[in-house]
């Protein structure tokens, strides 16, 4: 062997574990690699310098394998993460939308009202009633119109939807008026023999208040009845 | 814990428990079985089996799973292709809800697959999709050219998904999960694997047997273990450093 024109002798021994070092590097045993290349390189001899180069660029490869793992785990748990705040946030846009798309409003004291606008499937009608019943709790409303003005078509999952909301505001204390059924809707209702039951209607939002403040006016004077009586028969 | 409740944070908690006890491990198997503990300790509401799975060459295997693949081989007629270098998906770890299931020398089944031709392994559904879903094209088994094996293998890393272990059948009408007497005992409903290669082309694949659903996006929670498992035990993915028994 020829070094810098200099002629060195190799023992066969050493090149045999130099061919293994090798072949081991090149199936990707790199531990096996580096476990002859240290030995060797111990153990002194011609080569010596070249099992320490050896060794420092199998050991480089090695930990650069392990931190190429680390980076690809690292990655892939960054994008879940990312995965995962992101199916949050479309959560919250969706209900924010749900929130715009049916916002319930005071129109009066004690008067609420639930304009629709657009289809109501039975996930958007489950969250408008549970919305409606829990601000009626809430503010003790004595009324609420369901104002249908913004609504085009209603097929008879939509009406029905619409007359279980109704009923369940009157089971809740609260009188209900539907406004704005115009002429399509009301010809779709009386063609699937919808019945509206106890439920009033009315052709406008402007009807509706009017309607609910005589309502509420009625059930003052009523009120007050009772109390009179009542104070009277307590008078001595 | 249900596998389907997981999320990143917990794929991380569970690595952070894990990883100490892998620096421990002399041998591949012993960095497997914590894995598969882990894992099964983790989702006992979800997980059935939990099981570590590494290719190796024949020769050089312990006699159990050696003898376990000739036997495997010579009831398929397919000794001849058993050669020294043949890729055996031999059993490293193994937890589970049967206690014969959390010591992979009492595991009756699947202690060694031969990976000895593409014929042979199209023949095993499960074996065959879990390859193709890592990426790996069976017929590179029939190749035989260790270094392009070896190149290609070296990026292999995917996952695999049977939502329904029931019905789910590949597209010869078989079985994915040909053990359906296995899956009507223990109910299991969803089978995953997740799985790499170490550089030298050996494979590492985890696959866990569920008795609930796990949809694939919950199964894809788990991809970065098999990258952190891998950092943590290049140094034991040799043929003489994967069991104990052999160090």
């Amino acid at each position: 062997m020829t070094a810098q024109g200099e002629d060195i002798r190799v023992p066969k021994s050493a090149l045999d574990r130099l061919e293994r070092a090798i072949s081991c590097a090149a199936k990707g045993e790199l531990h096996e690699a580096l476990d002859v290349a240290e030995a060797s390189e111990t153990s002194g001899g011609p080569l010596t310098a070249h099992w320490a180069g050896l060794r420092v660029l199998v050991a480089e490869f090695l930990g650069s394998v392990e931190k190429r793992e680390r980076a690809l785990a690292e990655l892939q748990l960054a994008h879940g993460q990312l995965d995962e705040e992101m199916a949050v946030k479309v959560e919250q846009q969706q209900l924010a939308i749900q929130e715009l798309g049916t916002p319930i409003v005071e129109i009066w004291d004690g008067v609420v009202a639930l304009p629709v606008i657009g289809a109501i499937d039975t996930v958007r009608a489950m969250s408008m009633m549970e919305r409606l019943l829990q601000r009626v709790a809430d503010e003790r409303a004595k009324c609420v119109v369901i104002d249908l003005t913004g609504v085009e078509i209603v097929d008879s999952m939509t009406a029905n939807h619409i007359i279980k909301m109704g009923r369940a505001v009157k089971l809740i204390g609260a009188y209900c008026v539907i406004s704005g059924i115009g002429r399509n809707i009301a010809q779709t209702l009386v063609d699937l023999g919808v019945e509206l039951g106890t439920i009033e209607t009315v052709r406008s939002l402007k009807e509706a208040l009017q309607f609910c403040t005589r309502h509420i006016a009625a059930l003052e004077a009523a009120n007050a009845v009772q109390l009179e009586r009542v104070d009277g028969n307590r008078r001595p | 814990m249900r596998i389907e409740d997981a999320n990143v944070q917990t794929i991380r908690d569970l690595w952070s428990r894990t990883e100490p006890r892998l620096g421990k491990a002399r041998a591949l198997e012993d960095a497997a079985q914590t894995l598969a503990e882990a894992v099964v300790g983790q989702f006992s509401d979800s997980v059935t089996l939990a099981r570590v799975f590494v290719t190796l060459p024949f020769e050089g295997l312990p006699p159990d799973v050696h003898t376990f693949a000739q036997t495997l081989a010579e009831g398929a007629h397919v000794e001849s292709e058993l050669r020294p270098d043949t890729r055996i998906l031999s059993l490293v770890g193994t937890s589970g809800k049967e206690p014969e299931w959390n010591d992979r020398r009492r595991s009756k089944g699947h202690v060694g697959i031969p990976l000895s031709s593409a014929r042979f392994v199209a023949g095993i559904p499960m074996i065959s999709r879990l390859l193709k879903e890592l990426g790996v094209p069976i017929e590179w088994i029939d190749r035989r050219d260790t270094e392009i094996v070896t190149k290609k293998l070296g990026d292999v890393s995917g996952l695999f998904h049977v939502d329904n272990a029931v019905e789910a059948t590949d597209h010869e009408g078989r079985k994915i999960i040909a053990a359906q007497d296995f899956v009507r005992e223990y109910r299991i409903r969803s089978v995953f694997g997740v799985g790499g290669a170490y550089v030298g082309g050996n494979i590492v694949v985890l696959i866990v047997f569920c008795h609930d659903a796990v949809p694939r996006r919950a199964a894809e929670r788990f991809l970065p273990l098999v990258h952190l498992f891998k950092s943590k035990t290049t140094a034991l993915a040799s043929p003489n450093k994967a069991f104990a028994q052999a160090t």
